[in-house]
Formats: structure tokens, sequence, C-alpha cells
């Protein structure tokens, strides 16, 4: 287990590497300017390195950690390996959530206001899902009926308003980090910390819901009241994903899977392993997309879906995840 | 002495009536089987006495408390139940199934209650990798670890070999002999169930 956590803290090392030196831009002297910050402040290198893509690289490893994190969470609380926050309608109802705020002149994308908007929606859509659900086996269907409901209210709502504030049904759909500044992470690197931080404390507790709600209930505990605590954090992660670098797809049901594979299904574990996996998806995802056509970037979305898609289906196959 | 003791007791699920004004009463210390064709609330009366399902009128005594005044706490030392159907969704090993929210003592009675139930070569196993017979017998496992005083086992022998079957017998015989209360739902013609004490027959 240890040599499988320091592989992934060296890719990660990594990967952070490959992307402070990638990009539209050559930077020259580029370890100068990092190691040396105060050096040629006002330059372009310098304002690349220390204004767009160090910001950027942070916000992709902790957009990453929060969107691993939220799947560990999402199957755990649903006891069901196939929920992610897309799949529960989270993602699509924190969409809608932003959207509404942006319209009504109350928020901007990206802003905390957007968060507390795309947290209702979050949790609104989240609610639902599990409200219409009677069954673990309906969860997944009806989930996927609310974040269609949801994900059509924002493409309409963005067709009929022609606002260029709420940003392209793409970036709702897809997601892009091309916005992302120093600003997000005053908002991200929080709200990250405090949610990893009760994720993490909740964790023996999550481990019980695979007994089943009747089977916590015999133990003297609520499923529900574990549920619910995990909601709010899934909400908040989810949140302030899609708040800042709106929905991609994939990576919140990709991540959690690698790390049960490789670390087991304790979400002590998971908590620390699925984020380090989601924040080096995202990262490589990140890095790929801004430097393979520059000066254009691919939409993040389609390489995390490139990235996690193979890797997960690889694993699966030769793990035996799935109930024979 | 009656740890158990069921009055007039109307049950309903899904809007639909299982059975009404049952009354029973059950000994501590012995082995009870419910039986009965099938929809006829077997399953169902064995969550009544768990306090998963409200009776529609009717009362059930546990230890001479009324079960309706008890919090979920305070019921969850009172039993200890393996469900039927399959809950284990998520890949964990069945060493950690097991372990979920035991005592330390019965952490270490994982080895030995494992050997018991046939599930040694499994324990380390994912529990998503195992027949519905082997997650059946993880499940039992699971609800022996607990010390309570009463058990209850919805359909035990369901997906059982004649081995395990006459093994988790034994295994109930040997938890009537500490005192413990044992309840199950079989399938079996009453004629089969005579090491049973008591029979509760419900339904025609």
């Amino acid at each position: 287990m240890k040599l499988r956590f320091s592989l992934i803290i060296i890719a990660l090392n990594i990967a952070v590497v490959a992307s402070l030196l990638l990009g539209a831009t050559q930077v020259e002297n580029i370890w100068r300017y990092l190691f040396s910050p105060g050096f040629d402040s006002a330059s372009t290198n310098h304002l690349i390195l220390w204004q767009i893509r160090i910001p950027r690289i942070l916000v992709a490893l902790l957009i990453g950690a929060a969107l691993g994190l939220a799947g560990a969470i999402a199957q755990s609380a649903a006891n069901n390996p196939l929920a992610d926050p897309a799949i529960l309608g989270t993602s699509a109802g924190a969409s809608l959530g932003v959207v509404i705020g942006v319209l009504l002149n109350l928020a901007e994308v990206g802003s905390v206001l957007a968060v507390l908007f795309a947290t209702i929606g979050a949790l609104l859509a989240t609610a639902l899902t599990f409200t219409w659900a009677r069954s673990v086996g309906a969860l997944i269907i009806i989930g996927i009926g609310t974040s269609a409901l949801f994900s059509a209210v924002v493409g309409l709502l963005i067709t009929a308003t022609n606002n260029p504030e709420i940003r392209s049904i793409s970036f709702w759909s897809l997601g892009s980090l091309a916005l992302a500044t120093s600003e997000s992470l005053l908002i991200i690197t929080p709200v990250f910390l405090v949610c990893f931080f009760f994720a993490f404390k909740i964790a023996p507790q999550l481990d019980l819901l695979s007994l089943g709600d009747i089977s916590v209930r015999h133990l003297g505990l609520s499923a529900k009241t574990i549920r619910l605590k995990a909601f709010l954090i899934i909400g908040l992660l989810v949140a302030v994903s899609v708040s800042t670098v709106g929905s991609i797809s994939f990576l919140a049901l990709a991540a959690p899977h690698i790390a049960r594979i490789l670390f087991g299904g304790k979400n002590r574990i998971l908590t620390i392993a699925s984020s380090l996996i989601g924040a080096l998806i995202l990262l490589v995802g990140d890095t790929i997309a801004r430097s393979v056509l520059p000066p254009y970037e691919l939409p993040i979305g389609l390489i995390t879906s490139l990235l996690g898609a193979p890797i997960l289906i690889l694993l699966v196959r030769k793990a035996a995840l799935t109930w024979k | 002495m009656e740890i158990i003791e069921i009055k007039d007791l109307t049950l309903q699920r899904n809007n639909r009536q299982l059975f009404t004004g049952l009354s029973a009463t059950i000994a501590k210390g012995s082995i009870s089987a419910i039986v009965g064709p099938n929809g006829c609330g077997k399953s169902s009366l064995l969550l009544a006495i768990t306090g998963d399902l409200k009776p529609s009128s009717g009362s059930i005594f546990i230890a001479e408390k009324n079960l309706q005044e008890l919090s979920d706490l305070e019921q969850s030392h009172l039993r200890s139940m393996a469900l039927q159907e399959r809950t284990f969704w998520l890949p964990m090993t069945v060493r950690e199934i097991l372990a979920l929210g035991q005592s330390d003592a019965a952490i270490n009675q994982i080895e030995k209650i494992a050997s018991d139930l046939g599930l040694t070569e499994l324990l380390d196993n994912l529990v998503t990798t195992l027949s519905v017979g082997q997650v059946q017998r993880v499940e039992i496992a699971r609800t022996l670890l607990r010390d309570c005083p009463i058990y209850l086992f919805d359909e035990p022998f369901a997906a059982q070999d004649l081995a395990s079957k006459e093994k988790l017998i034994e295994i109930f015989k040997q938890l009537r002999s500490s005192g413990k209360t044992i309840i199950l739902v079989a399938h079996s013609e009453v004629e089969k169930l005579s090491w049973c004490d008591q029979i509760i027959q419900l339904g025609s």
C-alpha cells in the first residue's frame, strides 16, 4: 500500500513539473522565475508563470481532489458503485443553482455567492433523487432522470437568455479551467480542506452504510443521518467545483473506483486515495487539454473521460469489482 | 421465562394486510421457527420484532419492555439479525465486512466464526466475488459476532448445501445452550424442524 501511495505522489510531482513546463507559450528560465518569485516580476514570463500557470495547476489539483473525494463519498453514501455526483443529479443541480444566481444578478461564476447558489442546487437535486428513488436499484435510473431534468433547464435558460455571464453550454457540460485564477483558490482551498476534514471524520460511519440501512439501524445508528452528513459534504465539494470550472465529467466516477482497486474499500483510505487520484487525473487532463493544440484548448471533460475510462475499464476487468 | 411477548399483533406492508391478531410468547434460551406460505408475513414478523416495521395494531414486548418505547440504541443491545437480501454492493473484503460496527472483542472472534461457517479461505476475498450462499454465510457470521440475547435469521438455509445447513443447526443449538434466544424464518416443512422448540405458523 505504501508503495502504491508513493507511486501516486511521484506521478503527481512529475505531472506538476510537466504542467509547469508545457503550455501555449514557452517560458524561458522557468526555474529561476519559480524559485526566485521576485525575479523580473514585470515580465510576461513572470506573469504567465505566477498569474496563470501556477494558479491553474493548483486549481486543477484541488478541483480534481474535490471531485475524487465527492465521488468516493457518493458511492459509499449510496452503497452503490455506480453512484457519482453527475449520476445522482448533484452536478446538474449545482449548475442550475449558479445559472439562476447569475441570471438574477446575485452572483458571478466563481464567486462565493455562486458557490452558495450551487450548493443549494446541488443539495436540492440530490435530495430529489433520494426522495424519488425507493430502492438502491432505482437510485441510478432516478438520478439519471433528475440529472437530465436539471441539465435541460440549464440548457434552456442559457439558450433563452443569451447572457454571456452565464458561460456556454460547453462550460456546463464539459467544464473548463481556462478562467480559473488565484482568486478562485481563495474559495476552493478552504472549502476543500473543511470538506476533507469532515469526510475523514465520518469515514468509519460511511463504512457502515455498506451493510445496508436496516443493519445500520440494528447497530443503533441512523443511516439517514450519516447520509445527510455525506450529502452536505458532496454538495459543497461539487458546488465549489461546478461554480468555478463547470461540470467535469467522469472524474468523480473513475477516481474512487481506481482508488478502491488500489487501496481497498475502507473510507479513511479512500478519502485520501481518491482525492490524490482525482487530482492526478485532472492535472494530467488539463495539461493535455491546453498543450496539445496551442493556443486552442480542448474541453477538459473530454480528456478526463479519455484518460479515466480506459484505466477504469482495464482495472474493473482485472479486479472483479462488480457482482458475479 | 419468556423474553418476547407478541400481543394481538396486526401487520401491514405496502398497503397489504399480512396477518391480524397474532399473539405468541417466545421463551428465553429457545429456538423458534416462523413458517408459512410465501407472502404471509414471515420476514415482516422478524422486522416487527427488530423494530423496523411498525405494527398497525398490537404490541411487542422484549424483556418486559414495550419495543416501541425503546430507542434504536437500546434496541440494538437486544438483538442481532441476519437479513436475507443482499446488502453488500461495494467491493470490501469479507474480513472488512465482518469487522464493521463490531466491538474489539467481536473482532477477535472473526477467525473462529469464519472457521465455523467455512469462510476462512474467503476472509481476504472481495465480498462482491462470492456466491449467494457464501454471502449469506458472511451475513450470518456478522450477526453471530455481535453479543446479544436474541438472534434473528431470515431464511438462513435458503442458499446453503446440506453440510452447511447441518453446521448452522449445530451453531443454533450451541447458542441455545448458552442461553441465547433464536428466531428464524424457515421454508422447511414442520416435521423437519423438530430441533426447534416452537413453530409459529403464519397463514393458512
